[in-house]
């Protein structure tokens, strides 16, 4: 491929690979992402190359990126039709070839089914996919991540045309601003007015850096996004490096995601083959250059100081920020720094319109940027629903209409489980009681409710999920992560982690609450950076909303949700059990005894409390007790 | 020169100092462990705490880390402020409970009743000595290991250091001496490795400095010269006083020695 030397090449190329794209065409896209090569979908993608060779059948096969709905893949999806099996397997394959693809039959056991029982033959009718908005994603499950002429024949790259046909970067600069778009990496900063800083800078050398340290447990948005469409990321960076007049960029990714590595490897290269990278782009005079830089997992990377410390090749630990990183980042030079999802929504914005944009979200950001939250937010919904994934939404969207629309609702309600609690914002969030299910979810509303948008975690809770765990869980793994500087990150979650251990041990003090309070006000205040701010979020939210938990927990030595193992103790309710003997053949201790369709009993010794028996029973017929009634009902 | 307010002192202050500076050069006390005077701020300890009123907001910062501006107030020892301080010397006192220097923090605030787990460690992870070693001395051999409560500040895998000078700034730094450092007649201990002194070229008694630390300083100082600093201080002043006894001779011009 020669080099594009202008802007018209560029475009009359996206106008002839776009004629090419027959809409009729019979194509099957199947997800490569991480998830659901996980559950197999590499072998499936190989044997579709291999059945489809042998079947001379007239059909596209595209290895695209992740979809989303991960807990169901391998997914394949069957266009023009839209159709979506799910959970494919190799011994599918000849079937789906021969039924769906020759003929235009459904093959229903593919076909997702909801709880109630619904299949959907449709992608865009599944619940999962039906109130989602893709813009970041809008390409993933459509295009393959290594071909850059995927990319540009959907408009790729038309963006960055546009702008160097003549754009001023104050128009760049203006129209990102009066987008209200504002940064996805999880403070929400307007990202124009982090442009407008960096371009106000007399400095000839600058920077623009991707956020790519991707590191809250659970949360794998950014990963997706450099995995399915890594040339929108590029494409947002040059935008950006346009806009404040730089010439050099970084994408800090961890090297944990060895995948989106390698495809943004791939897809920097076939940029710079088109020429749309490297010096003198599109035969505009503007130089812009990319270096991938591998991080090594450390969880304090992400933020911005000491990222660019870990850049600049030296241990990855905050810096003291005598200004801000706009006029003196890396290398002391002004740097603009942005997550990947915010990139990845500049060439959408650009090619749009403010408009556009601005008629997705919330508030309203004519003269203030700050005014609202707009366009849409990936989030990555986990935790105890039944549709676990990844969903881009509009911002204010209901916190009810995504675990309960989308999300499909709570897992096991047959069971009884009930929606107890949402975290959102990863470690450094909160949690979000049922009483706010009906509150917008946008930037201002979950940093009102005690929480934070952060990069997008949302784990969903039930009523089985102890929050003392919960912010246990969340501290011990801060206290991992920080990077051990300053005193009161350090040491406060030191003190925290050992007060919320003895707390779901059974071993709580009268005082222990009010020192976590103690120690979590010294925290916000005085820590050097914002993990170490932050990082008090979870206890400080659970204390909020359920004290009642904590103080079960101390002063009577009971879990309420039923989790902590040192604290509860199993035994087997005689009017409910049928003797079935499936408790008994699934405990890992053999802790339970009983004869065919009589009652079982658990041996309190050998009972190791892992509740294998309880997820088992289909009657009922599990009693967990905690807490005085530990004594009364067992103390025979 | 800028004015800022520090409690109800007008002070003046380099445009290039912190808040920190300008009030320990105007006389106030403000608590601090990881700052020094010849190093960059560092902002580890978090002790300095001050509350500085910006545009009718309070803040509580870090005096170390921030930068005196035009018409800033600050205030030391507000309500506020030893709270916080209270609670950070108690989260170091809980981990290094034998400091003498934390004691006596500890009861300028009138802290007596810690309530966190204790633990038996000996350093205050203030990052000193790695800073003194790296900025001044240009040695790095040290550097802080390891995340959350398990940072350590040694050298490289534990060993003893191949690029220490055996300087002694470390320990000499070290605001709670926990640094093991022998300084015997001939030779200095330091992380597990014994430096030979430097013997004075005239008498042949040994010097203060190491010979490694001599060879570190000449590569970074061309003032340095060798012939000046291998003499012990008892020659030096014997030489000076036969050159002041030349002069008054007369036997030796200034011209003469070249000055």
């Amino acid at each position: 491929m020669d080099k594009l030397k202008s802007p018209q090449e560029l475009d009359s190329l996206i106008k002839e690979l776009e004629s090419k794209l027959n809409p009729e065409q019979k194509k099957i896209s199947i997800c490569q992402g991480t998830g659901c090569l996980a559950s197999g979908a590499d072998k499936v993608g190989k044997t579709f190359v291999d059945e489809i060779k042998k079947s001379n059948l007239d059909v596209k096969l595209i290895h695209t990126g992740c979809h989303g709905f991960c807990e169901r893949g391998p997914l394949v999806v069957i266009h023009p039709e839209g159709i979506m099996y799910q959970k494919v397997k190799e011994k599918d394959i000849p079937e789906i070839l021969d039924k769906t693809i020759k003929d235009g039959e459904i093959i229903k056991r593919l076909l997702y089914k909801d709880t109630q029982g619904n299949r959907y033959e449709k992608e865009q009718d599944v619940p999962f996919y039906k109130d989602q908005k893709r813009i970041v994603f809008a390409l993933n499950g459509h295009i393959d991540p290594t071909r850059i002429q995927d990319y540009i024949s959907n408009q790729g790259y038309g963006s960055i045309s546009k702008i160097l046909a003549g754009w001023k970067s104050e128009k760049v600069i203006d129209t990102i601003i009066k987008s209200g778009l504002r940064g996805r990496g999880g403070a929400g900063f307007p990202a124009g007015v982090k442009w407008q800083s960096c371009a106000e800078q007399k400095n000839s050398k600058k920077y623009v850096i991707c956020n790519a340290d991707e590191g809250d447990p659970g949360a794998f948005m950014d990963r997706s996004i450099m995995e399915g469409n890594p040339h929108s990321v590029i494409e947002g960076m040059l935008i950006g490096a346009f806009a404040v007049g730089a010439d050099e960029g970084y994408i800090y990714i961890r090297n944990e995601y060895p995948l989106a590595v390698k495809r943004l490897q791939v897809a920097l290269k076939q940029a710079h083959e088109y020429g749309l990278l490297g010096q003198n782009i599109l035969g505009s005079g503007f130089n812009f250059e990319i270096k991938v830089n591998r991080g090594g997992g450390a969880f304090v990377c992400g933020e911005s100081t000491a990222l660019m410390q870990s850049i600049e090749g030296k241990v990855g630990r905050p810096r003291v920020k005598w200004q801000h990183t706009v006029k003196k980042g890396l290398w002391q030079k002004p740097t603009v720094i942005n997550n990947v999802e915010t990139w990845a929504n500049i060439p959408a914005i650009i090619n749009r319109g403010v408009d556009w944009f601005t008629s997705i979200g919330t508030g309203d950001v004519t003269d203030n940027p700050w005014g609202g939250s707009k366009g849409t937010k990936i989030f990555s919904l986990v935790g105890k629903v039944n549709n676990t994934g990844l969903v881009e939404v509009p911002m204010g969207m209901t916190l009810r209409k995504l675990v309960f629309d989308i999300g499909g609702g709570i897992k096991n309600s047959k069971k009884g489980r009930k929606f107890k609690a949402v975290q959102t914002g990863g470690p450094s969030g909160g949690c979000i009681p049922e009483k706010f299910l009906d509150n917008p979810i946008d930037f201002d509303e979950l940093e009102k409710l005690g929480s934070m948008m952060g990069s997008g975690g949302m784990i969903v809770m039930d009523n089985r999920t102890c929050m003392v765990q919960v912010a246990r869980y969340f501290v011990d793994f801060l206290k991992e992560e920080s990077c051990g500087k300053c005193t009161p990150c350090r040491e406060g979650l030191r003190g925290m982690s050992e007060i919320l251990n003895r707390i779901v041990r059974g071993k709580g003090r009268a005082g222990d609450i009010d020192l976590l309070y103690n120690l979590a006000t010294t925290m916000e205040t005085t820590s050097f950076c914002n993990l170490g701010k932050t990082a008090a979020n979870p206890v400080l939210s659970t204390l909020k909303y359920f004290m009642d938990e904590y103080k079960a927990h101390i002063d009577n030595i009971e879990c309420p949700a039923r989790e902590c193992g040192d604290l509860i103790k199993f035994q087997v309710d005689k009017d409910n059990c049928t003797g079935c003997t499936l408790c008994a053949k699934n405990c890992p201790t053999e802790a339970i005894s009983g004869e065919r369709k009589k009652n079982h009993h658990i041996d309190q010794d050998k009972c190791v409390q892992c509740g294998v028996c309880d997820d088992v029973c289909n009657f009922n017929a599990i009693n967990i007790l905690s807490g005085p009634e530990i004594n009364q009902k067992l103390g025979e | 020169m800028v004015k800022i307010k520090i409690n109800d002192k007008i002070v003046q202050a380099h445009k290039w100092e912190t808040v920190l500076q300008a009030a320990i050069r105007a006389g106030f006390e403000i608590p601090s462990l990881c700052y020094h005077p010849s190093l960059k701020a560092d902002g580890s300890c978090r002790l300095c705490l001050v509350e500085i009123n910006k545009g009718g907001k309070t803040k509580i910062e870090t005096a170390c880390t921030v930068p005196v501006k035009e018409g800033m107030e600050v205030k030391l020892d507000t309500a506020e402020v030893i709270k916080h301080r209270k609670n950070i010397l108690e989260m170091l006192i809980a981990q290094v409970p034998d400091s003498p220097v934390l004691t006596e923090l500890a009861a300028k605030d009138g802290l007596k009743d810690i309530k966190l787990a204790k633990g038996e460690d000996v350093c205050i992870k203030c990052g000193l000595c790695v800073r003194i070693c790296k900025e001044r001395i240009g040695a790095d051999a040290l550097a802080m290991q390891g995340r959350g409560p398990d940072v350590t500040f040694t050298p490289p895998f534990g060993e003893a250091p191949e690029s220490c000078v055996g300087c002694g700034s470390c320990a000499f730094i070290c605001p709670v001496q926990c640094i093991k450092y022998e300084n015997n007649f001939a030779d200095i201990k330091i992380w597990g490795k014994n430096f030979e002194k430097a013997v004075c070229s005239e008498c042949g008694m040994p010097l203060e400095h190491t010979r490694e630390h001599i060879e570190l300083m000449k590569s970074r100082h061309e003032i340095i010269k060798e012939e000046e600093v291998l003499v012990c201080e008892k020659c030096s002043r014997k030489k000076t006083l036969e050159t002041m006894k030349n002069i008054v001779d007369g036997q030796l011009t200034f011209k003469k020695m070249g000055r």
